[in-house]
């Protein structure tokens, strides 16, 4: 028998995730919960294998309350179950301990799937969830270390310091202010990870840049 | 006429609430005087009696018996200062200064209230500093130099919400009141409606419901001002219901009634409008409200004259008249001039008619002049002292020395005193100026229109600043409606049924079923995408750098265009406000990019130092002229400009043509949250 609490504050979401694991005789639903406070005092008691956990709670951020049950008792699972399909929060919750994405709009089969496959100890995650985790390996972001994409602007302004040029001297010849020019050449520094001019020509050289 | 008379007469009913809220509350009250009086004359310390005349001269001044008043003040100030209460000596300077408005007496009311800043800031009493910052704004908005009074009514505010007496504290709602009174008398009716809001959200943070009245009031007179009855009337009931005739709201109660005899005319009802004139009239009488009791009588005149009972109407215009003749009410005996020809031209007395009119014209000519002349004076006066300001400073100390020692013998020459030595400087001062005074004058007048116009730019921009705000709190709200509502219910539509259809075999096969069963999943996935764009969940959760990863990744996976993003410095979360301008900003350029240039690589990136952030967003499509083209693209922009004013940044475009664009957008953190 695997003993399952639901938190969500929505009372008819409960009522259909009961109608639905109705027939399910080897699932005991030992618990509903509105609030994450009242679940994590339940969970101090009562024995739970598995908690079908909503992201939207009054009282906690749902992804706090899944790391905040994670560090408390590793055996339990949990399956955010949730109407958001952002990237950014299915990773955040798989890091934070979740075993389990589902969206709120699953059928019976695949929530009995979902419960099966993370008992089990792997990973569940339902067909939207998935693309968007796929759609993140396509990152944007540059790893750390790598050679940074430099703007237009940055470019032109790198290779006239590196001719030489001091900032009034850049800013009369692109026409622009020197306060600009300032602002690009304390970008780069930041991009590159150096704290004077001469430096920034250096690594900007060594990573072939210029 | 009349809305602008009524301004009138409140705004000095309002000054006086200036200092003496207890006052009021004792107002008109023959008790208290007698009372006082007695006590007068059987206090036996000194403190006592500073105590006790101040208060007498203050709720004479109040009850209008104005001459009265100013003798118990000079009293009570000639002690305060002899035995060095300088609170009660700078308090005592107030009270004087706001008498002397009443009687019109600006020159005398400004060189006390000089005076009475000194002793304030020398004694470090901010509490009157910011009172006598308040009757300046009054002073300078009576001589028509908006700006000064905008200037200090702000000061005012500042002063007030500092102090942690709660009763100067809650000063502030009548220097809102004041501002917007600014505003009405230039029509600008949206920023004066602003402006008595913020009082009434200042009254409200008191339990003494007295506060609110001030707002009610001027609210409701703004909608009338403004042809909507319906509204004017609700504030004009709510004044009635939060005021208590007991505890000396009076003059609220008497100013609601005549405002709804206001609203009764608007709405052609004209019975009513005798009667709430009536009622109103009733109040003055019994509060010896004398100063009003004219404006009530022409009130209800006027209100039988359109209910064509022209015997009536005649009795209460002459009364109102003869009321008005013997309190000076100038505009009241205007008013009643004009309706007086009217009634006479309604029964055929063309001669009398015209008799009146006669009347009417030259008097609105001499009210005219006299404010005008007195404002030119006045300004004139005001200028050259600001100019001389050292100098005239020294002389003044020297006169309140001499002035107070004078008081010792005799009040009535103290006065005389102060008037003639004011009256010698600017005599003095406006012959040495001669020449140069039009000149000048014409100057002061420009460079005042110009602050004006600055004032009301940066108006504009906290305007614009607050409803992007609002907007974007609406949007987060709608988002979260949507996501703890309808999409539970959808969720749970689809659960019910995929049960039914569990249990139920023949449903599977079921075309019908299954159809419906389709479009659930379309409706929760619109739902969803609404709520989405109306504000992305991630933003809230995990912010701006998170958000717009997500963003630019399913850009990346939908459209041709490659976006990398890059971000230094940005590990520290922005405040709420901030991020999700930003994050609309950044998303906005990006569908431009999308929509407009054909670009297939574009980079987003942030750098944060300790003092600025600059966000730069770059493409290599197209490019567009920033300068003269009327495209679609800088239909676009104007939003992202104003997102970018919202957070105090600059922002600069770089297009060149087949190159692309790069827009740069440049602000500092801690500067955006004033309006957030």
């Amino acid at each position: 028998m695997v003993n399952l609490i639901i938190i969500d504050d929505h009372p008819l979401v409960i009522d259909g995730i009961r109608t639905m694991l109705k027939d399910a005789d080897w699932i005991k639903i030992t618990g509903a919960f509105k609030t994450g406070n009242s679940a994590i005092e339940f969970i101090a008691k009562q024995k739970t294998d598995i908690i079908l956990l909503d992201l939207n709670l009054p009282d906690i951020d749902g992804l706090q309350l899944c790391s905040t049950i994670h560090h408390q008792n590793r055996h339990i699972k949990i399956i955010g179950l949730t109407s958001i399909n952002e990237g950014g929060i299915i990773s955040q919750f798989l890091q934070r301990g979740g075993s389990g994405y589902l969206l709120k709009n699953m059928e019976r089969d695949e929530l009995l799937k979902a419960i099966n496959v993370v008992l089990d100890g792997s990973i569940y995650l339902s067909k939207e969830a998935n693309e968007k985790i796929l759609q993140q390996f396509h990152n944007v972001e540059d790893a750390a270390g790598a050679v940074p994409t430099l703007t237009r602007r940055e470019k032109e302004i790198l290779h006239l310091l590196n001719e030489g040029f001091n900032g009034p001297s850049i800013a009369e010849k692109l026409i622009l202010s020197p306060y600009t020019i300032e602002t690009h050449r304390r970008n780069l520094m930041q991009k590159f990870n150096v704290h004077n001019t001469q430096s920034l020509l250096h690594t900007a050289s060594t990573m072939k840049v210029i | 006429m009349r809305p602008g008379l009524q301004a009138y007469i409140f705004l000095c009913i309002l000054l006086l609430c200036f200092i003496p809220i207890q006052a009021i509350h004792a107002q008109g009250s023959k008790k208290t005087i007698d009372s006082l009086s007695h006590l007068v004359q059987t206090s036996k310390s000194d403190t006592d009696h500073i105590r006790l005349t101040f208060q007498l001269g203050r709720v004479l001044t109040f009850s209008n018996d104005i001459h009265g008043g100013i003798l118990y003040l000079l009293e009570s100030l000639k002690w305060a200062y002899n035995k060095k209460f300088f609170d009660y000596t700078s308090n005592a300077m107030i009270i004087l200064a706001n008498a002397y408005m009443t009687l019109e007496r600006y020159d005398t009311a400004f060189t006390l209230l000089e005076s009475a800043r000194k002793f304030a800031v020398q004694y470090k009493n901010e509490d009157n500093v910011a009172n006598v910052n308040g009757n300046y704004s009054y002073l300078y908005n009576m001589l028509g130099d908006t700006r000064k009074a905008l200037e200090y009514g702000f000061q005012a505010i500042d002063g007030f919400e500092k102090s942690s007496n709660p009763n100067t504290n809650m000063l502030s709602v009548y220097s809102w009141i004041e501002i917007g009174k600014i505003f009405e008398n230039e029509k600008q009716y949206d920023k004066a409606f602003y402006y008595y809001n913020k009082s009434l959200d200042k009254a409200k943070t008191d339990t003494n419901t007295f506060y609110v009245l001030p707002g009610l009031l001027n609210i409701g007179r703004l909608y009338a001002l403004q042809n909507q009855p319906v509204q004017s009337k609700y504030y004009y009931k709510q004044v009635l219901e939060k005021s208590s005739f007991a505890n000396g709201d009076a003059t609220y109660i008497m100013w609601a009634l005549l405002g709804l005899g206001d609203v009764d005319i608007l709405n052609k009802n004209y019975n009513d409008a005798i009667n709430h004139s009536k009622e109103a009239l009733k109040v003055a009488n019994e509060k010896s409200l004398n100063v009003n009791v004219d404006n009530c009588l022409c009130s209800i005149g006027r209100a039988f004259l359109l209910n064509a009972q022209y015997d009536s109407a005649e009795k209460y215009l002459k009364n109102a008249l003869g009321a008005a003749t013997k309190s000076e009410g100038w505009n009241t005996i205007n008013d009643s001039y004009k309706l007086l020809s009217e009634l006479a031209e309604k029964q055929n007395n063309y001669k009398e008619a015209l008799y009146f009119n006669r009347l009417h014209e030259n008097m609105s000519d001499s009210i005219y002049n006299k404010s005008k002349v007195t404002a030119i004076n006045n300004l004139e006066m005001l200028y050259q002292n600001n100019k001389n300001e050292k100098e005239i400073i020294r002389l003044q100390a020297n006169n309140i020395k001499k002035e107070l020692q004078l008081v010792k013998r005799n009040e009535l020459l103290w006065f005389i005193v102060v008037i003639s030595a004011t009256l010698f400087i600017v005599f003095f001062i406006h012959l040495r100026n001669t020449n140069n005074k039009r000149m000048i004058n014409r100057q002061a007048q420009l460079i005042q229109q110009q602050k004006i116009n600055f004032l009301e730019q940066d108006q504009k921009v906290i305007v614009l600043k607050s409803m992007l705000a609002g907007q974007d709190r609406e949007r987060t709200r709608i988002a979260k409606d949507l996501h703890d509502g309808l999409s539970g219910l959808f969720s749970t539509i689809k659960m019910h049924l995929s049960t039914l259809q569990y249990e139920n075999e023949n449903l599977r096969h079921n075309e019908l079923f299954k159809k419906s069963f389709g479009l659930i999943d379309m409706a929760a996935e619109d739902l969803r995408r609404i709520a989405h764009n109306m504000m992305p969940e991630v933003l809230q959760k995990l912010g701006l750098v998170q958000a717009l990863k997500d963003f630019c990744n399913s850009v990346n996976a939908k459209d041709s265009l490659e976006i990398t993003m890059q971000t230094y410095g940005m590990e520290e979360r922005l405040d709420t406000q901030t991020e999700i301008m930003l994050y609309r900003i950044v998303q906005e350029l990006i569908n431009n990019i999308i929509k407009h240039a054909n670009a297939t690589e574009a980079i987003v990136q942030f750098n944060r130092t300790e003092e600025q952030i600059d966000i730069t967003v770059e493409d290599n499509g197209c490019g567009f002229d920033a300068e003269k083209e009327q495209d679609s693209r800088h239909a676009g922009l104007g939003i992202i400009k104003e997102r970018v004013n919202y957070l105090n940044g600059i922002m600069s475009i770089d297009s060149r043509a087949d190159i692309g664009t790069t827009i740069m957008i440049t602000f500092h953190p801690g500067n955006t949250q004033q309006h957030g």
